[in-house]
């Protein structure tokens, strides 16, 4: 009768908020993280389309100077014209010098100061390049930083360029964009036709086969942290003696405790999926048209049977972590020990999965390949990679077995391992090798 | 009929002999106390008796079944408290009596009866129904003297059933034990360091010293064998004896 025991392993988790805690806060994480990156790029967008504020510096003085920043002033830019502060000089080096100590001195508040040498009017006049110089001051660090910028040189071209056309009967448009380019792109694995830039196609696989190793990342470590808990939780508060002298076997013993943690892990990572969904939710409603596109695509680019595929995969490596903590937490004479082997150990497993992450798996040799698609830790990356730009391959389904004969072979050999005797002479001397530090 | 055998048992941990050739015989129905100064090897025995540990060497049955070659059969026939038994936090006492109950029996009115019983030698009240990290240290033991009786062992072996325990408790755990004992003819071996308290409960009892068993009898006849008061006064005279 192993039922009751797997019951209370799951209450017995389910109730413990050290437990259910970080589950509900990773979940959380990832919408607040889409927050946190979502609104600021937007603002930062909106931002910079408005109430940009440009100085001038006019040692020109010319017909084109003026239009210039007349066409500036018409595009919403405003502009304040500072050439009064340098009324006798006409070194670039000097005024910058000066608008430095202007600004210091908090006298002027632009976003950028234009300095029209003496030469651009008729420089511009002989259809030739014109000098033109740009102080741009920076306030705070952000990674949207630049678009205010964009936009004034962005000014300064087109205006320029229908300057240098006048006369002629050339469209300053199609000069810009000469070709009207239709790019389609072939995915050659899945003999699919997808319209767009490549580099675009490429970029939202990407960001999906990106998330899937964080995802997996976070829930495994979870997972081992957990089983290995709990587990602990037995050796430290002296419930396991009384448990292995029940009418079970070690296996039962140990199965229960996994099947537990696994059962409260699949509650945990529901709820991380949740977080998932949602922090692309918030994603597409700030920016609608990257981020929407992306995850219709990787949907439509999954067949039904990978899919399903890929979820026994995940299951079989949350599995597999499980079987890992409840080896660490055996192994461990309190929670805290568990704990300071399971940090180290998540990041050592992880590995792989990164590896496979980056690297490009049809490079690697046959065997190395197989063994990648059968691993616990780098099976699911492997195949969400392979299901996202081809089929998955034919042996899948063997792939499978492999993974979940692994985590059960592992189990059984802690079942073997797993008795009171080999953990307390293990324990012992590992606190005497602790004591001797 | 004979309930517990143990013959030249020897343990060793690494380098140091833990149990140095020990014997005793339990009949069905005997409350057997296996008495010792700390470090004297009781719990040890104990754990070997209940599977938990390999002897070295020697030999153990219960009931005629070895504990080596026939763990699987042994386990059923008996139920063991530790000597520091905890209990899980977030589960209540009366969850925990269930789930021991449910291992024991499936779901049917053997658990059912069981269930009952353990209610009953608790005798927590309304707090059975709490989560037990909210119990004392008293409470919890009762939960474990309760989990391991109720399902009515045909050996029960208690490792110092009352530690921990004040006066007033450990009498009424004494009482409980004997109590259950004699109404359902089951064996139960108790061990202790407190000579006094196994004299009240214990009709048969071992002394035991550093691994070796120094003398095993009925109390009556150790009493007047060693002209004592006492059991205290006996395992003196054997220590001083000895040396
Ligand atoms: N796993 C182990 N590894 C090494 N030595 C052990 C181990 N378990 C017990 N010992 C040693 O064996 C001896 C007997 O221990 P045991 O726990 O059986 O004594 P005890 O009679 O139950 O004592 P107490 O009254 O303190 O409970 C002690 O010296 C103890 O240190
Ligand atoms: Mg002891």
């Amino acid at each position: 009768m192993i039922s009751p025991l797997i019951v209370k392993e799951f209450k017995d988790l389910i109730r413990d908020p050290r437990i259910w805690i970080p589950f509900i806060i990773s979940a959380l994480i990832m919408p607040i993280m889409g927050l946190v990156i979502a609104f600021p790029m937007k603002s930062a967008i909106e931002e910079s389309l408005s109430g940009l504020k440009v100085g001038i510096v006019n040692l020109d003085k010319g017909r084109e100077a003026v239009g210039l920043i007349n066409f500036l002033g018409g595009s919403g830019v405003k502009v304040i014209d500072l050439t009064p502060y340098f009324s006798n000089t006409s070194n670039n080096n000097l005024i910058i010098n000066d608008l430095v100590k202007l600004v210091k001195e908090r006298k002027v508040n632009v976003d950028a100061v234009m300095i029209f040498p003496r030469a651009f009017t008729s420089r511009l006049a002989m259809k030739s390049k014109v000098p033109l110089v740009l102080f741009c001051l920076v306030r705070e660090v952000s990674i949207f930083g630049s678009p205010k910028v964009y936009r004034i040189t962005n000014l300064v071209e087109e205006y320029l360029r229908s300057r240098m056309l006048k006369g002629s009967s050339l469209n300053p448009n199609v000069i810009m964009n000469p070709v009207n380019l239709t790019s389609i792109t072939y995915l050659e694995g899945k003999g699919i036709l997808l319209r767009g830039d490549p580099q675009v196609v490429l970029s939202s696989l990407g960001f999906s086969a990106f998330f899937l190793p964080l995802i997996l990342m976070i829930i495994s470590v979870s997972v081992i942290q957990m089983a290995a808990t709990s587990t602990a939780v037995e050796n430290e508060e002296r419930t396991l003696e009384t448990l292995l002298t029940f009418p079970l076997s070690k296996f039962d013993v140990l199965l229960s405790k996994l099947l537990g943690s696994f059962g409260v892990s699949l509650i945990g990572s529901v709820l991380n999926l949740i977080g998932f969904v949602a922090y692309l939710y918030i994603f597409s409603i700030a920016i609608p048209s990257q981020t929407g596109f992306s995850v219709n695509l990787t949907s439509l680019l999954i067949s039904g049977k990978d899919l399903a595929y890929l979820i026994v995969s995940l299951l079989a490596t949350l599995f597999f972590m499980a079987a890992l903590g409840v080896i660490v937490g055996a192994l461990s004479s309190d929670v805290r020990i568990a704990g300071s082997i399971v940090g180290p150990l998540a990041m050592a497993v992880f590995i792989p999965g990164y590896f496979i992450s980056f690297a490009n798996l049809s490079s690697l040799s046959p065997a190395l390949r197989a063994l990648m698609y059968s691993l616990p830790l780098t099976q699911p990356i492997a195949l969400a990679k392979k299901a996202v730009t081809e089929s998955l391959p034919l042996h899948t389904p063997i792939y499978l077995m492999i993974s979940l004969a692994f985590s059960v072979a592992i189990v059984a050999l802690t079942a073997r391992i797993f008795s009171l005797e080999t953990l307390s002479s293990l324990q012992r001397r590992l606190s005497r090798l602790r004591r001797r530090r | 009929m004979e309930a517990v055998k143990v013959v030249n048992l020897t343990k060793r941990f690494g380098y140091f002999e833990a149990l140095k050739g020990i014997s005793f015989t339990v009949n069905e129905g005997e409350i057997f106390g296996l008495i010792g100064p700390n470090g004297a090897g009781k719990t040890t025995t104990f754990r070997i008796i209940a599977g938990l540990m390999k002897p070295t060497s020697g030999e153990v049955k219960v009931f005629g079944k070895d504990v080596v070659r026939e763990t699987k059969e042994v386990r059923k026939l008996i139920s063991y408290l530790p000597e520091e038994a905890g209990a899980y936090r977030n589960i209540t006492g009366f969850e925990y009596l269930k789930m021991v109950a449910e291992i024991y029996f499936g779901k049917g009115s053997e658990a059912e009866e069981a269930l009952e019983l353990g209610i009953k030698l608790a005798g927590l009240g309304d707090s059975l129904y709490e989560k037990m990290k909210t119990y004392s240290k008293g409470m919890k033991r009762r939960i474990q003297v309760a989990r391991a009786l109720m399902v009515k062992p045909r050996v029960t072996i208690l490792d110092e059933p009352t530690v921990g325990l004040d006066v007033i408790y450990s009498r009424e755990v004494r009482g409980v034990v004997k109590d259950f004992s004699r109404e359902y003819g089951l064996t139960v071996l108790i061990s202790s360091h407190n000579m006094l308290e196994v004299e009240d409960i214990c009709e048969k009892v071992a002394i035991i010293n550093e691994g070796k068993v120094l003398t095993e009898g009925y109390v009556k006849d150790l009493l007047s064998e060693y002209d004592a008061k006492n059991l205290e006064e006996v395992f003196i005279r054997l220590v001083k004896g000895g040396k």
